[in-house]
């Protein structure tokens, strides 16, 4: 999978898996280089790197970058042990570069631009096979995995969810790196007319201008791009470089990048559902028989005429519904049009509240005035 | 086709076994690792262990890569969320032939007998009746499923189940190779063979944070008992002929090991003792079956509110709560007020 050029791997005789230097099994390499967030701000480091994803003889995966140079062998300066579905690989709304993404603890989360040629392989494909690679998978057997279960029909639609770990339909992520990549212009390609052509039999031409549409000869390998370090600060408009002519360039706030990254992981303030509706707040009113007579028709049918509703918001069922609820309003994923109410001013507990007090409030007085 | 992930809790698994089609199998939650816990639930059928998942462990022991030599029905797990019904299937096909499997697990069986265990794990995906049972145990989510996050709780659980097959001991695990097995064991002997194996591969984990259940397919007690009780009341009627003076079809004393075999004592002190015992285990027996019968009741009632959506019963309680004047502390309350 690897087009270093400066490949320094075993390959095994017979074809096979590629290896590393101490026998893992190379999964994938992405020529990139890192960018470093400190505090509010993103800095890109411009040395030329590669990520490496290989699985260990222990079986382990293990993610790594470090720096490629000619002639050299690889020298990671970073390597971590990664579980299946602990990383996700995105391509965030800065051209060219991607954050491997880490759900649980985003302090994790490590952000790279792309040194590869423009155009060499599609966005959509390093996506699919970074993140098979990710979870431990090597990119080739990840596909034809896939292309065996669609000739089988039905679980072909299944497998490829399944593997989603957000459990969301793959389409979903796919359209997402397509809407992505459609806004941005690559810098990097800028930079590919200052490519010298190797070997003109072996290897084609790069392109001046940037490459639409996937490159024909993907797999044939292909020498490191010369990247064009000016074009790339005026892309990421680092601290401290001169002011750059590119317009729009400017410095990247961390926080909105990790906010428009995250999207509906950002949650609003406050309390959720299950601390405001607590026993004691609400147990008096559960227990009417008013209120009981009011809620009946939205209890399931067996349990209508049994349930205690004081003890049912003490079940751990209503409690995880509870929760859930709290998590998709607080998220904004939330579909409030269910409840005849408008997208309102914020996503907290109280926000929601309010809303419905209001609504209630609007339909007393419209009673009151047909009396 | 998706399959959505579900609840790892004893209730679940017993009611989507009963949903497949399965008679008389209930899963049990475990809480110690030792045979004395293990025999006190007999007859068990297969263990499952589950934990957090690492990939690409080695193998324990050797991996069997033709499991039908064997005669073990090996599936390769193909569907992530499907977890726990992998390894709740893999104990069934290959349970022994007493336990009815039910039409669709049956049919299943022998469609697939002489599939290798890829093929076995996508007719297992490509299964309506499976994959309906095991998606209505599904969460009802307030939200579109495209916008949907990892939600804060999921956690990545994998499934192994460990059980005698024809005479050897083992670990079915879908996303290795083949069946592993662990040496010879009989089906009475198995139970004190698999706590070894069990606790090495938690101590493998003892040093990292890891969770771990383990839980026990086993012959529904509540059917196991009905069918005690019933020898219970065929015995006492045969000490109540004795005891009236009538003879007794000796054709019946048959020691058969457990207490409801064997012949009738002689003797009337004898046969009324006898008697009294026999009440006694009845009122034991009955007992376990009320017991039985309210813990299925209690589960039906979880299963129930685990399916049932709760959004229009919370969002119509709050509109009351706004009627009755009663939202305005709330509203105070979630602003920290």
């Amino acid at each position: 999978m690897s087009f270093d050029f400066f490949n320094q791997n075993a390959v095994q005789p017979g074809g096979g898996p590629e290896l590393g230097p101490n026998g893992e099994e190379i999964l994938i390499d992405v020529q990139c280089g890192r960018i470093n967030v400190e505090g509010k701000t993103m800095k890109p480091d411009d040395r030329k790197g590669k990520l490496r994803i290989c699985k260990a003889t222990d079986g382990l995966t293990h993610l790594m970058w470090g720096t490629r140079a000619e002639g050299m062998p690889y020298n990671p300066e970073d390597d971590f042990i990664i579980f299946p579905q602990e990383a996700e690989m995105k391509f965030i709304p800065k051209p060219g570069c991607f954050v491997i993404k880490f759900p649980d603890d985003a302090s994790r989360n490590m952000f790279f631009w792309s040194q590869e040629p423009a155009g060499k392989i599609e966005d959509d494909k390093l996506v699919a096979d970074v993140n098979a690679a990710l979870n431990g998978e090597s990119p080739e057997s990840a596909n034809e995995q896939a292309q065996l279960m669609q000739m089988l029909g039905d679980a072909g639609g299944a497998g490829l969810a399944a593997r989603d770990p957000s459990g969301g339909p793959v389409a979903a992520r796919a359209q997402a790196v397509r809407a992505a990549h459609e806004a941005a212009n690559s810098a990097l390609s800028s930079g590919a007319d200052e490519t010298p052509a190797v070997n003109a039999n072996a290897v084609p031409e790069t392109p001046a201008a940037p490459a639409k549409g996937p490159d024909p000869s993907a797999g044939t390998a292909v020498p490191p791009s010369v990247v064009n370090a000016e074009a790339l600060r005026a892309a990421l408009g680092s601290v401290g470089a001169t002011p750059s002519s590119t317009p729009g360039a400017g410095a990247i706030d961390a926080a909105a990048m990790a906010a428009a990254l995250a999207g509906a992981n950002r949650r609003a303030a406050g309390p959720g559902l299950s601390d405001v509706l607590t026993p004691d707040a609400v147990g008096e009113l559960l227990r009417s028989e008013d209120v009981r007579q009011r809620l009946m028709e939205h209890l399931p049918e067996e349990h209508r005429s049994t349930q205690d509703l004081e003890e049912l918001l003490r079940t751990p069922q209503f409690q995880s519904q509870l929760e859930r609820f709290s998590h998709a309003l607080q998220s904004g994923q939330m579909d409030l049009a269910q409840f005849g109410l408008s997208p309102g001013a914020g996503f907290s507990v109280a926000d929601f509240l309010s809303a419905i007090q209001k609504q209630v409030e609007e339909k007393e007085g419209g009673d009151a005035m047909q009396e | 086709m998706e399959w959505t992930t579900i609840e790892s809790d004893p209730g679940v698994f017993t009611e989507l076994i009963q949903e497949m089609g399965v008679k008389g199998v209930q899963v049990e939650e475990l809480y110690s690792l030792d045979e004395g816990s293990l025999r006190a639930m007999a007859p068990v059928y297969g263990l499952i262990f589950l934990f957090k998942y690492r990939s690409g462990e080695a193998p324990s022991a050797p991996v069997e890569t033709d499991a039908s030599s064997s005669g073990v029905f090996f599936a390769s797990q193909v569907i992530t969320n499907a977890c726990a019904t992998q390894a709740i299937l893999s104990i069934l096909m290959n349970c022994p032939a007493s336990v009815q499997l039910g039409e669709e697990l049956g049919n299943m069986k022998a469609f697939t007998a002489e599939f290798d265990a890829d093929l076995k794990g996508l007719a297992i995906s490509n299964s309506e009746t499976i994959r309906k049972a095991h998606n209505s145990f599904a969460r009802p989510e307030p939200i579109m499923e495209e916008q949907r996050d990892q939600a804060p709780s999921d956690d990545v659980f994998h499934f192994i189940a460990y059980m005698p097959v024809n005479g050897r001991l083992y670990e079915l695990d879908g996303l290795k190779r083949g069946p592993i097995a662990h040496g010879e064991c009989t089906d009475d002997d198995w139970l004190g063979k698999v706590c070894p194996v069990i606790q090495s591969r938690i101590e493998q984990y003892a040093s990292s944070e890891i969770r771990f259940n383990l839980m026990a397919l086993i012959k529904s007690p509540k059917q196991a008992l009905e069918e005690r009780l019933a020898k219970i009341e065929a015995r006492k009627e045969r000490c109540a002929k004795v005891a009236a003076g009538a003879a007794v079809d000796a054709g019946m004393d048959v020691d058969g090991g457990d207490d409801l075999d064997g012949p009738l004592p002689s003797g009337q002190d004898a046969v009324a003792a006898e008697l009294a015992r026999l009440e006694g285990e009845a009122a034991v027996a009955r007992e376990g079956i009320e017991r039985e019968a309210q813990k299925a009741q209690r589960w039906r009632d979880e299963n129930i509110r685990r399916k049932h959506n709760y959004i229009p019963f919370i969002f119509n309680f709050l509109k009351v709560l706004a009627e009755k004047k009663k939202l305005e502390p709330l509203i105070a309350k979630a602003r920290g007020q």
